[in-house]
């Protein structure tokens, strides 16, 4: 099955990466990447552990910074934007890292709402946590609703299962009104059922909101089988860009081969 | 690995090791140093007929007076057994709300994670100063001043205030306040500084500020251990406060020191025991909030 995806997504973040290497001291994480994410696009970045696939992830919403080249978000180059531009833009992406970095001791309702942080002042943002207004526990529930997990919204989050977890990173996400996803194997944690179930549900969410969608994933089967575009990651490098439908077996197949 | 690079098998005894032996080698060269020998242990002769009364006293704790004749108006022993109790308690409470004040405000300015942590110094001016400037300088100040009130003890705290302020609890008060603000405040920045950073790495990708990433992304998840810690420190300022009554405070110490001059030592065993006593209830308190607050 291959998704269609809308063409036209006016508000979804376009990224481009333009030749970017990324090394943390004498290793090499990336090098001279080039990739172009349309607004609105769902693609998979695919490869064995160490390829590149979370440092690519976190460049475009510059957690991580390049060594060389520049990575651009709507257009506009992140290493030159000043913070508080910066922050904006991170208010407009969504993360989903592998530990879903909620904060396990506060409500669901709290960690959802954590998601407005970068669009308020410190001072804006303490009400709606500490002393939430009845309208905006309203839409959080709708959200929580919608993702199937309304009724977990005042348990803490160190007492949900992993499925419930990730919902709740995914309701997050949606509450912060982000205009791009990235999630980082954000399966890996679940059992194949599950896996499908949630992405799915990632792409679902991600068309119904206009959201560019960019996920790292370990299981290919599973990234060809449900998204438009394969990039393949191997040793820091693009090793193919193209069409799920196009990617040989065999490229797939050497991505994973360990070296002699 | 070869076979024939396993000649040399690390020592299991690392680094965190040593510094207990070091701890207990130095404690043997001290005990030579003041020249502790086995024989210090027996009591001479004179001094055996006091121990034998104290320790006796253990067995029989007052329930009233041991003296014949107490002044008109005295409060029956155990009744001013319990109120020497709430006067410590009082007292320790006093100190320690003022202390927990110092230490979270100080741990907050002594913890780095929720700055430092936001990579490099900023691209706005501003910011820029504030970050690798004012911050870093705050920090180091804010360590000094917490090793400067720890280092001087909650006894010669007293001791100091005594003598400025008289016997007044406002310096009894202090005299807690000072080093438990410090205690709590180097335990609270470690407690921030050392909890799980995940939480404050994904609000600080979604675009939060570094005090939103304190507030909700540090202290929730450093907030169960604070606050078993503090309520711990109670229980040692509940100590204190007793001993700081030998300074003429009323609180046990006061009492206790009382009897011990007169030596009405199964008076000085009544008091000891309600100390224990308190102390005992405080721990099983402490233990329940900590299975429910921390370790669940």
């Amino acid at each position: 099955m291959t998704t269609t995806w809308p063409e036209a997504a006016p508000d979804a973040i376009p990224f481009r990466v333009e030749g970017v290497s990324v090394s943390y001291g004498s290793q090499v994480a990336l090098d001279r990447v080039d990739l172009e994410i349309r607004a609105g696009e769902a693609l998979a970045l695919v490869g064995p552990s160490g390829s590149g696939k979370t440092t690519t992830l976190r460049l475009l919403n510059a957690t991580v910074e390049p060594t060389a080249g520049r990575v651009l978000a709507r257009g506009e180059d992140l290493a030159l934007v000043s913070d508080d531009r910066l922050r904006q833009v991170r208010s407009e992406i969504g993360v989903i890292s592998q530990d879903l970095g909620l904060v396990p001791n506060l409500r669901v309702l709290q960690n959802v709402l954590a998601g407005r942080l970068g669009r308020r002042g410190f001072f804006a943002s303490l009400r709606p946590l500490l002393f939430p207004r009845r309208a905006d526990m309203e839409e959080v529930l709708a959200l929580l609703d919608r993702l199937g997990i309304g009724d977990l919204i005042f348990q803490r989050v160190d007492s949900l299962s992993g499925g419930e977890r990730q919902r709740v990173a995914i309701a997050r996400a949606l509450y912060q009104g982000a205009k791009a996803l990235l999630a980082d194997e954000p399966f890996s944690a679940l059992d194949p059922a599950r896996a499908r179930e949630t992405i799915e549900l990632l792409l679902g969410v991600a068309r119904e909101n206009e959201m560019t969608l960019v996920l790292s994933m370990h299981d290919i089967e599973l990234a060809r089988e449900y998204l438009p575009r394969l990039v393949g990651l191997r040793g820091g490098a693009v090793a193919f860009d193209r069409a799920a439908s196009e990617v040989e077996r065999s490229e797939l197949e050497s991505l994973y081969r360990l070296e002699a | 690995m070869e076979a024939a690079q396993l000649g040399r098998v690390p020592f299991p005894v690392g680094r965190r090791g040593r510094v207990l032996l070091a701890i207990l080698v130095a404690a043997a060269l001290s005990w030579y140093a003041l020249g502790l020998s086995l024989a210090d242990v027996f009591v001479a002769e004179s001094g055996r007929g006091v121990l034998a009364r104290f320790l006796a006293g253990a067995v029989h704790p007052a329930v009233t007076y041991e003296a014949a004749k107490v002044p008109d108006g005295t409060p029956p022993l155990l009744l001013q057994v319990v109120r020497s109790i709430a006067d410590t308690i009082v007292l320790a409470a006093g100190g320690m709300g003022l202390a927990l004040v110092l230490g979270f405000v100080l741990g907050f300015f002594g913890a780095s994670s929720w700055w430092a942590d936001e990579g490099g110094c900023g691209r706005a001016r501003w910011g820029r100063f504030v970050r690798c400037r004012v911050l870093p300088v705050i920090y180091g100040a804010v360590r000094v001043l917490i090793v400067l009130m720890r280092s001087v003890h909650e006894l010669l705290w007293a001791v100091l205030f005594l003598a400025a302020f008289g016997l007044n609890s406002f310096g009894a008060v202090i005299a807690i306040a000072i080093p438990y603000g410090g205690t709590l405040a180097k335990v609270f920045s470690e407690m921030l500084d050392e909890c799980p950073r995940e939480s404050a790495r994904s609000l600080r990708a979604i675009g939060a500020r570094p005090l939103q990433v304190f507030l909700f992304g540090l202290l929730p998840r450093a907030l169960g251990d604070m606050s078993a810690y503090a309520f711990y420190r109670f229980e040692c300022a509940v100590r204190s406060s007793a001993v700081l009554g030998f300074f003429g405070y009323p609180t046990l110490g006061y009492y206790l020191r009382q009897a011990a001059d007169n030596l009405h030592y199964r008076e000085v065993w009544t008091y000891l025991y309600a100390l224990f006593l308190v102390v005992l209830l405080f721990e099983a308190w402490s233990a329940q909030l900590r299975r429910r607050i921390v370790l669940r």
